[in-house]
């Protein structure tokens, strides 16, 4: 009942949240002129003029931004949930743990050579070809982490922030050495994945991430009643007959899909993965069959709420999304930190 | 076999084709300009189209008139809303500065965006100029421009060149606090101009600009620090920056010969340079 409830309410809140970030940014648009615009492209209203800038910056800019919002919030959200659980831990998410240090090394390494072979890297072909090396990258990264942080056959929450911590030293310390022999040009598509932006946004980007989240999205959930058995622990799951290995080599698969694509369009947006999952457990508990496809959901509504504030606070400029989600995540880890602070540490 | 109805129906499509092409090519002059580097902006100006730029970038201050002017840009992150919500007909940005997603954007909603090479030379600054007039529609204006910075620019180099004594070693320090140093190597805009002012770069080890080090600020022993403005106040002023490490075993440290410069009349390679270039002349004697 609960449950329900939770689940009208987030999906409530993001066709609000998507009619609301449709119509408010630098360029104003009147609420009944989207309205229009929107019926129009139904089939609706085909008398009435509507302004073709406006209805440009609706379709080309302002469309497709909101879709990637919502389809990297989903993946962030759900991959924090579903890597959580993997680690049995509150404090495994994909920035945190290099994950997406991982992935976004890969790509900065793609576009840094792509001078070299001629790639046209706006092109479909090309973002797919940067969704694939960034998955990869998020999935070396996941590997190494997850293996390194089990000792004895359980994982253990200080080695696998270090590894982390590693990971991300490692990888930032190659990203620098990238920049620092990039040309000006270069550089400046590599900044952008530095601080994470849904700037780039256009409907062929979004046609390369749908499959990435979407795939995630769905199966994940098949796989939360492993991942509930999982929580007990490994052997437990064992016992009952499940294969520990098999659940975990999916869920690692399908996450560093969806976090290695987000990462490719939109560049690291750190704390999403944290903030989301976090805030549902609270919400409602801890079953994987609920966090899972609620996760996704909240992600979803999280990330189209940030994106709206970094292009409307400072307008006509846009603040990096990073900045916002990292001050709505940062307390929140703080807060976990202290409050599980005995925990922690045995 | 035509028939006469669709040889009709042709030629009343090259007719609009035509109409069309002629609309864009010689057509109208842009009313609603956004510039997106100073040297743009300066440029637009000196062309005496400034009245229709609606918005620029961060880095244009000057003329004037512009400090009033919104910024749609921090640090080169421009967003396409941002753009577009001033409804320009025309935005003129730096080859290679803009993001090819922004553009696409952009020319989705029927915006006319052209991104310009600037050369960091004399003949460069001449192309400039008649591109931007090319852009906006003005080329007679161009040329005359063009043909007026080229005079400006002769007479400028043999002034120069007339009065040369012994050629100074010259190094330019970016700064933006002690933090972010960096020195201009070879291919830069700043070695170019300290070239046609009469100067010699210090740094000939590398290209465009590199981190500042002590050690190679000591190595090079440049005769002159060159700064802009800014960079020099970000540091804390003159005597600030000589007592930096290093500084006072250099010719430049031991002669206190410290000289700054507005930045975007520095690095302007467009109408402003034989300005530029004398101004700077002048500072390195």
């Amino acid at each position: 009942m609960k449950k329900t409830l939770i689940f009208t309410g987030l999906i409530a809140g993001l066709l609000l949240s998507a009619a609301f970030s449709l119509g408010s940014g630098a360029m104003k648009i009147p609420l009944t002129e989207v309205l229009v615009i929107l019926g129009k492209k139904a089939g609706l209203f085909s008398g009435i003029k509507t302004d073709p800038v406006n209805e440009g910056v609706m379709y080309m800019i302002r469309m497709p931004r909101v879709v990637m919002g919502m389809l990297v919030g989903a993946a962030l959200g759900i991959s924090g949930a579903a890597i959580q659980g993997i680690f049995r831990n509150p404090l495994a998410e994909p920035g945190l743990i290099g994950i997406s240090a991982g992935a976004s090394l890969m790509a900065v390494a793609i576009i840094a050579v792509e001078s070299l072979v001629f790639l046209g890297l706006s092109s479909l072909p090309g973002y797919y070809l940067l969704a694939l090396g960034a998955f990869t990258g998020a999935g070396i990264a996941a590997i190494v982490v997850y293996s390194l942080s089990k000792t004895e056959g359980r994982s253990n929450v200080a080695t696998m922030l270090l590894a982390g911590i590693a990971i991300n030293a490692f990888a930032g310390a190659l990203t620098g050495l990238i920049t620092y022999l990039a040309d000006e040009q270069q550089l400046r598509t590599i900044t952008f994945w530095m601080l994470g932006s849904l700037g780039g946004a256009t409907w062929e980007n979004v046609l390369c991430l749908i499959p990435f989240v979407l795939i995630p999205v769905c199966c994940l959930p098949l796989l939360s009643k492993g991942l509930n058995v999982f929580s007990i622990g490994e052997s437990q799951a064992e016992m009952i007959g499940l294969n520990p290995g098999r659940v975990k080599a999916y869920v690692v698969l399908l996450a560093t899909m969806a976090v290695g694509a987000s990462v490719a369009v939109s560049g690291i947006i750190g704390f999403v993965g944290l903030l989301v999952p976090h805030t549902i457990r609270l919400l409602g508990g801890v079953d994987h069959r609920f966090v899972l496809p609620a996760s996704a959901l909240f992600g979803a509504l999280v990330l189209s709420l940030a994106d709206l504030l970094s292009r409307t606070i400072v307008q006509p400029i846009e603040l990096p999304i990073g900045v916002i989600t990292a001050l709505l995540g940062t307390p929140l880890f703080l807060y976990i930190l202290i409050r599980d602070k005995k925990k922690l540490l045995n | 076999m035509t028939s006469r109805k669709t040889i009709r129906w042709r030629a009343f499509g090259m007719s609009i084709l035509l109409y069309m092409l002629m609309f864009t090519a010689y057509g109208q002059q842009p009313k609603r300009i956004i510039t997106l580097s100073s040297a743009l902006t300066e440029t637009v100006y000196a062309l005496g189209m400034g009245t229709g730029i609606v918005a620029v970038d961060v880095t244009s201050v000057s003329p004037e008139q512009v400090k009033t002017l919104p910024k749609v840009s921090r640090n080169r992150s421009v967003s396409a809303e941002g753009i577009v919500s001033f409804r320009p007909d025309l935005v003129l940005v730096p080859l290679g500065d803009m993001s090819k997603e922004v553009m696409n954007h952009l020319k989705s909603v029927g915006i006319r965006v052209i991104s310009l090479k600037q050369e960091y030379s004399a003949a460069g600054s001449l192309a400039f100029i008649r591109q931007v007039a090319a852009a906006l529609g003005v080329k007679e204006k161009g040329e005359l421009l063009a043909k007026k910075t080229e005079a400006d620019l002769n007479s400028a180099r043999k002034k120069i060149s007339s009065a040369q004594g012994k050629i100074p070693k010259v190094l330019f320090i970016y700064a933006r606090g002690t933090g972010t140093m960096s020195v201009a190597g070879k291919g830069s805009s700043l070695d170019a101009v300290i070239r046609l002012a009469g100067g010699k770069n210090a740094i000939q080890e590398f290209n465009e600009f590199k981190p500042y080090t002590t050690e190679a600020l000591v190595k090079a022993n440049p005769d002159i620090i060159l700064m802009f403005d800014f960079g020099l106040t970000s540091l804390g002023g003159k005597e600030e920056m000589l007592k930096m490490p290093g500084v006072g075993l250099t010719n430049a440290g031991k002669n206190k010969k410290i000289v700054t410069m507005d930045g975007p009349l520095l690095v302007n390679f467009s109408s402003r340079l034989p300005y530029a270039i004398e101004e700077l002349n002048k500072r390195l004697k």
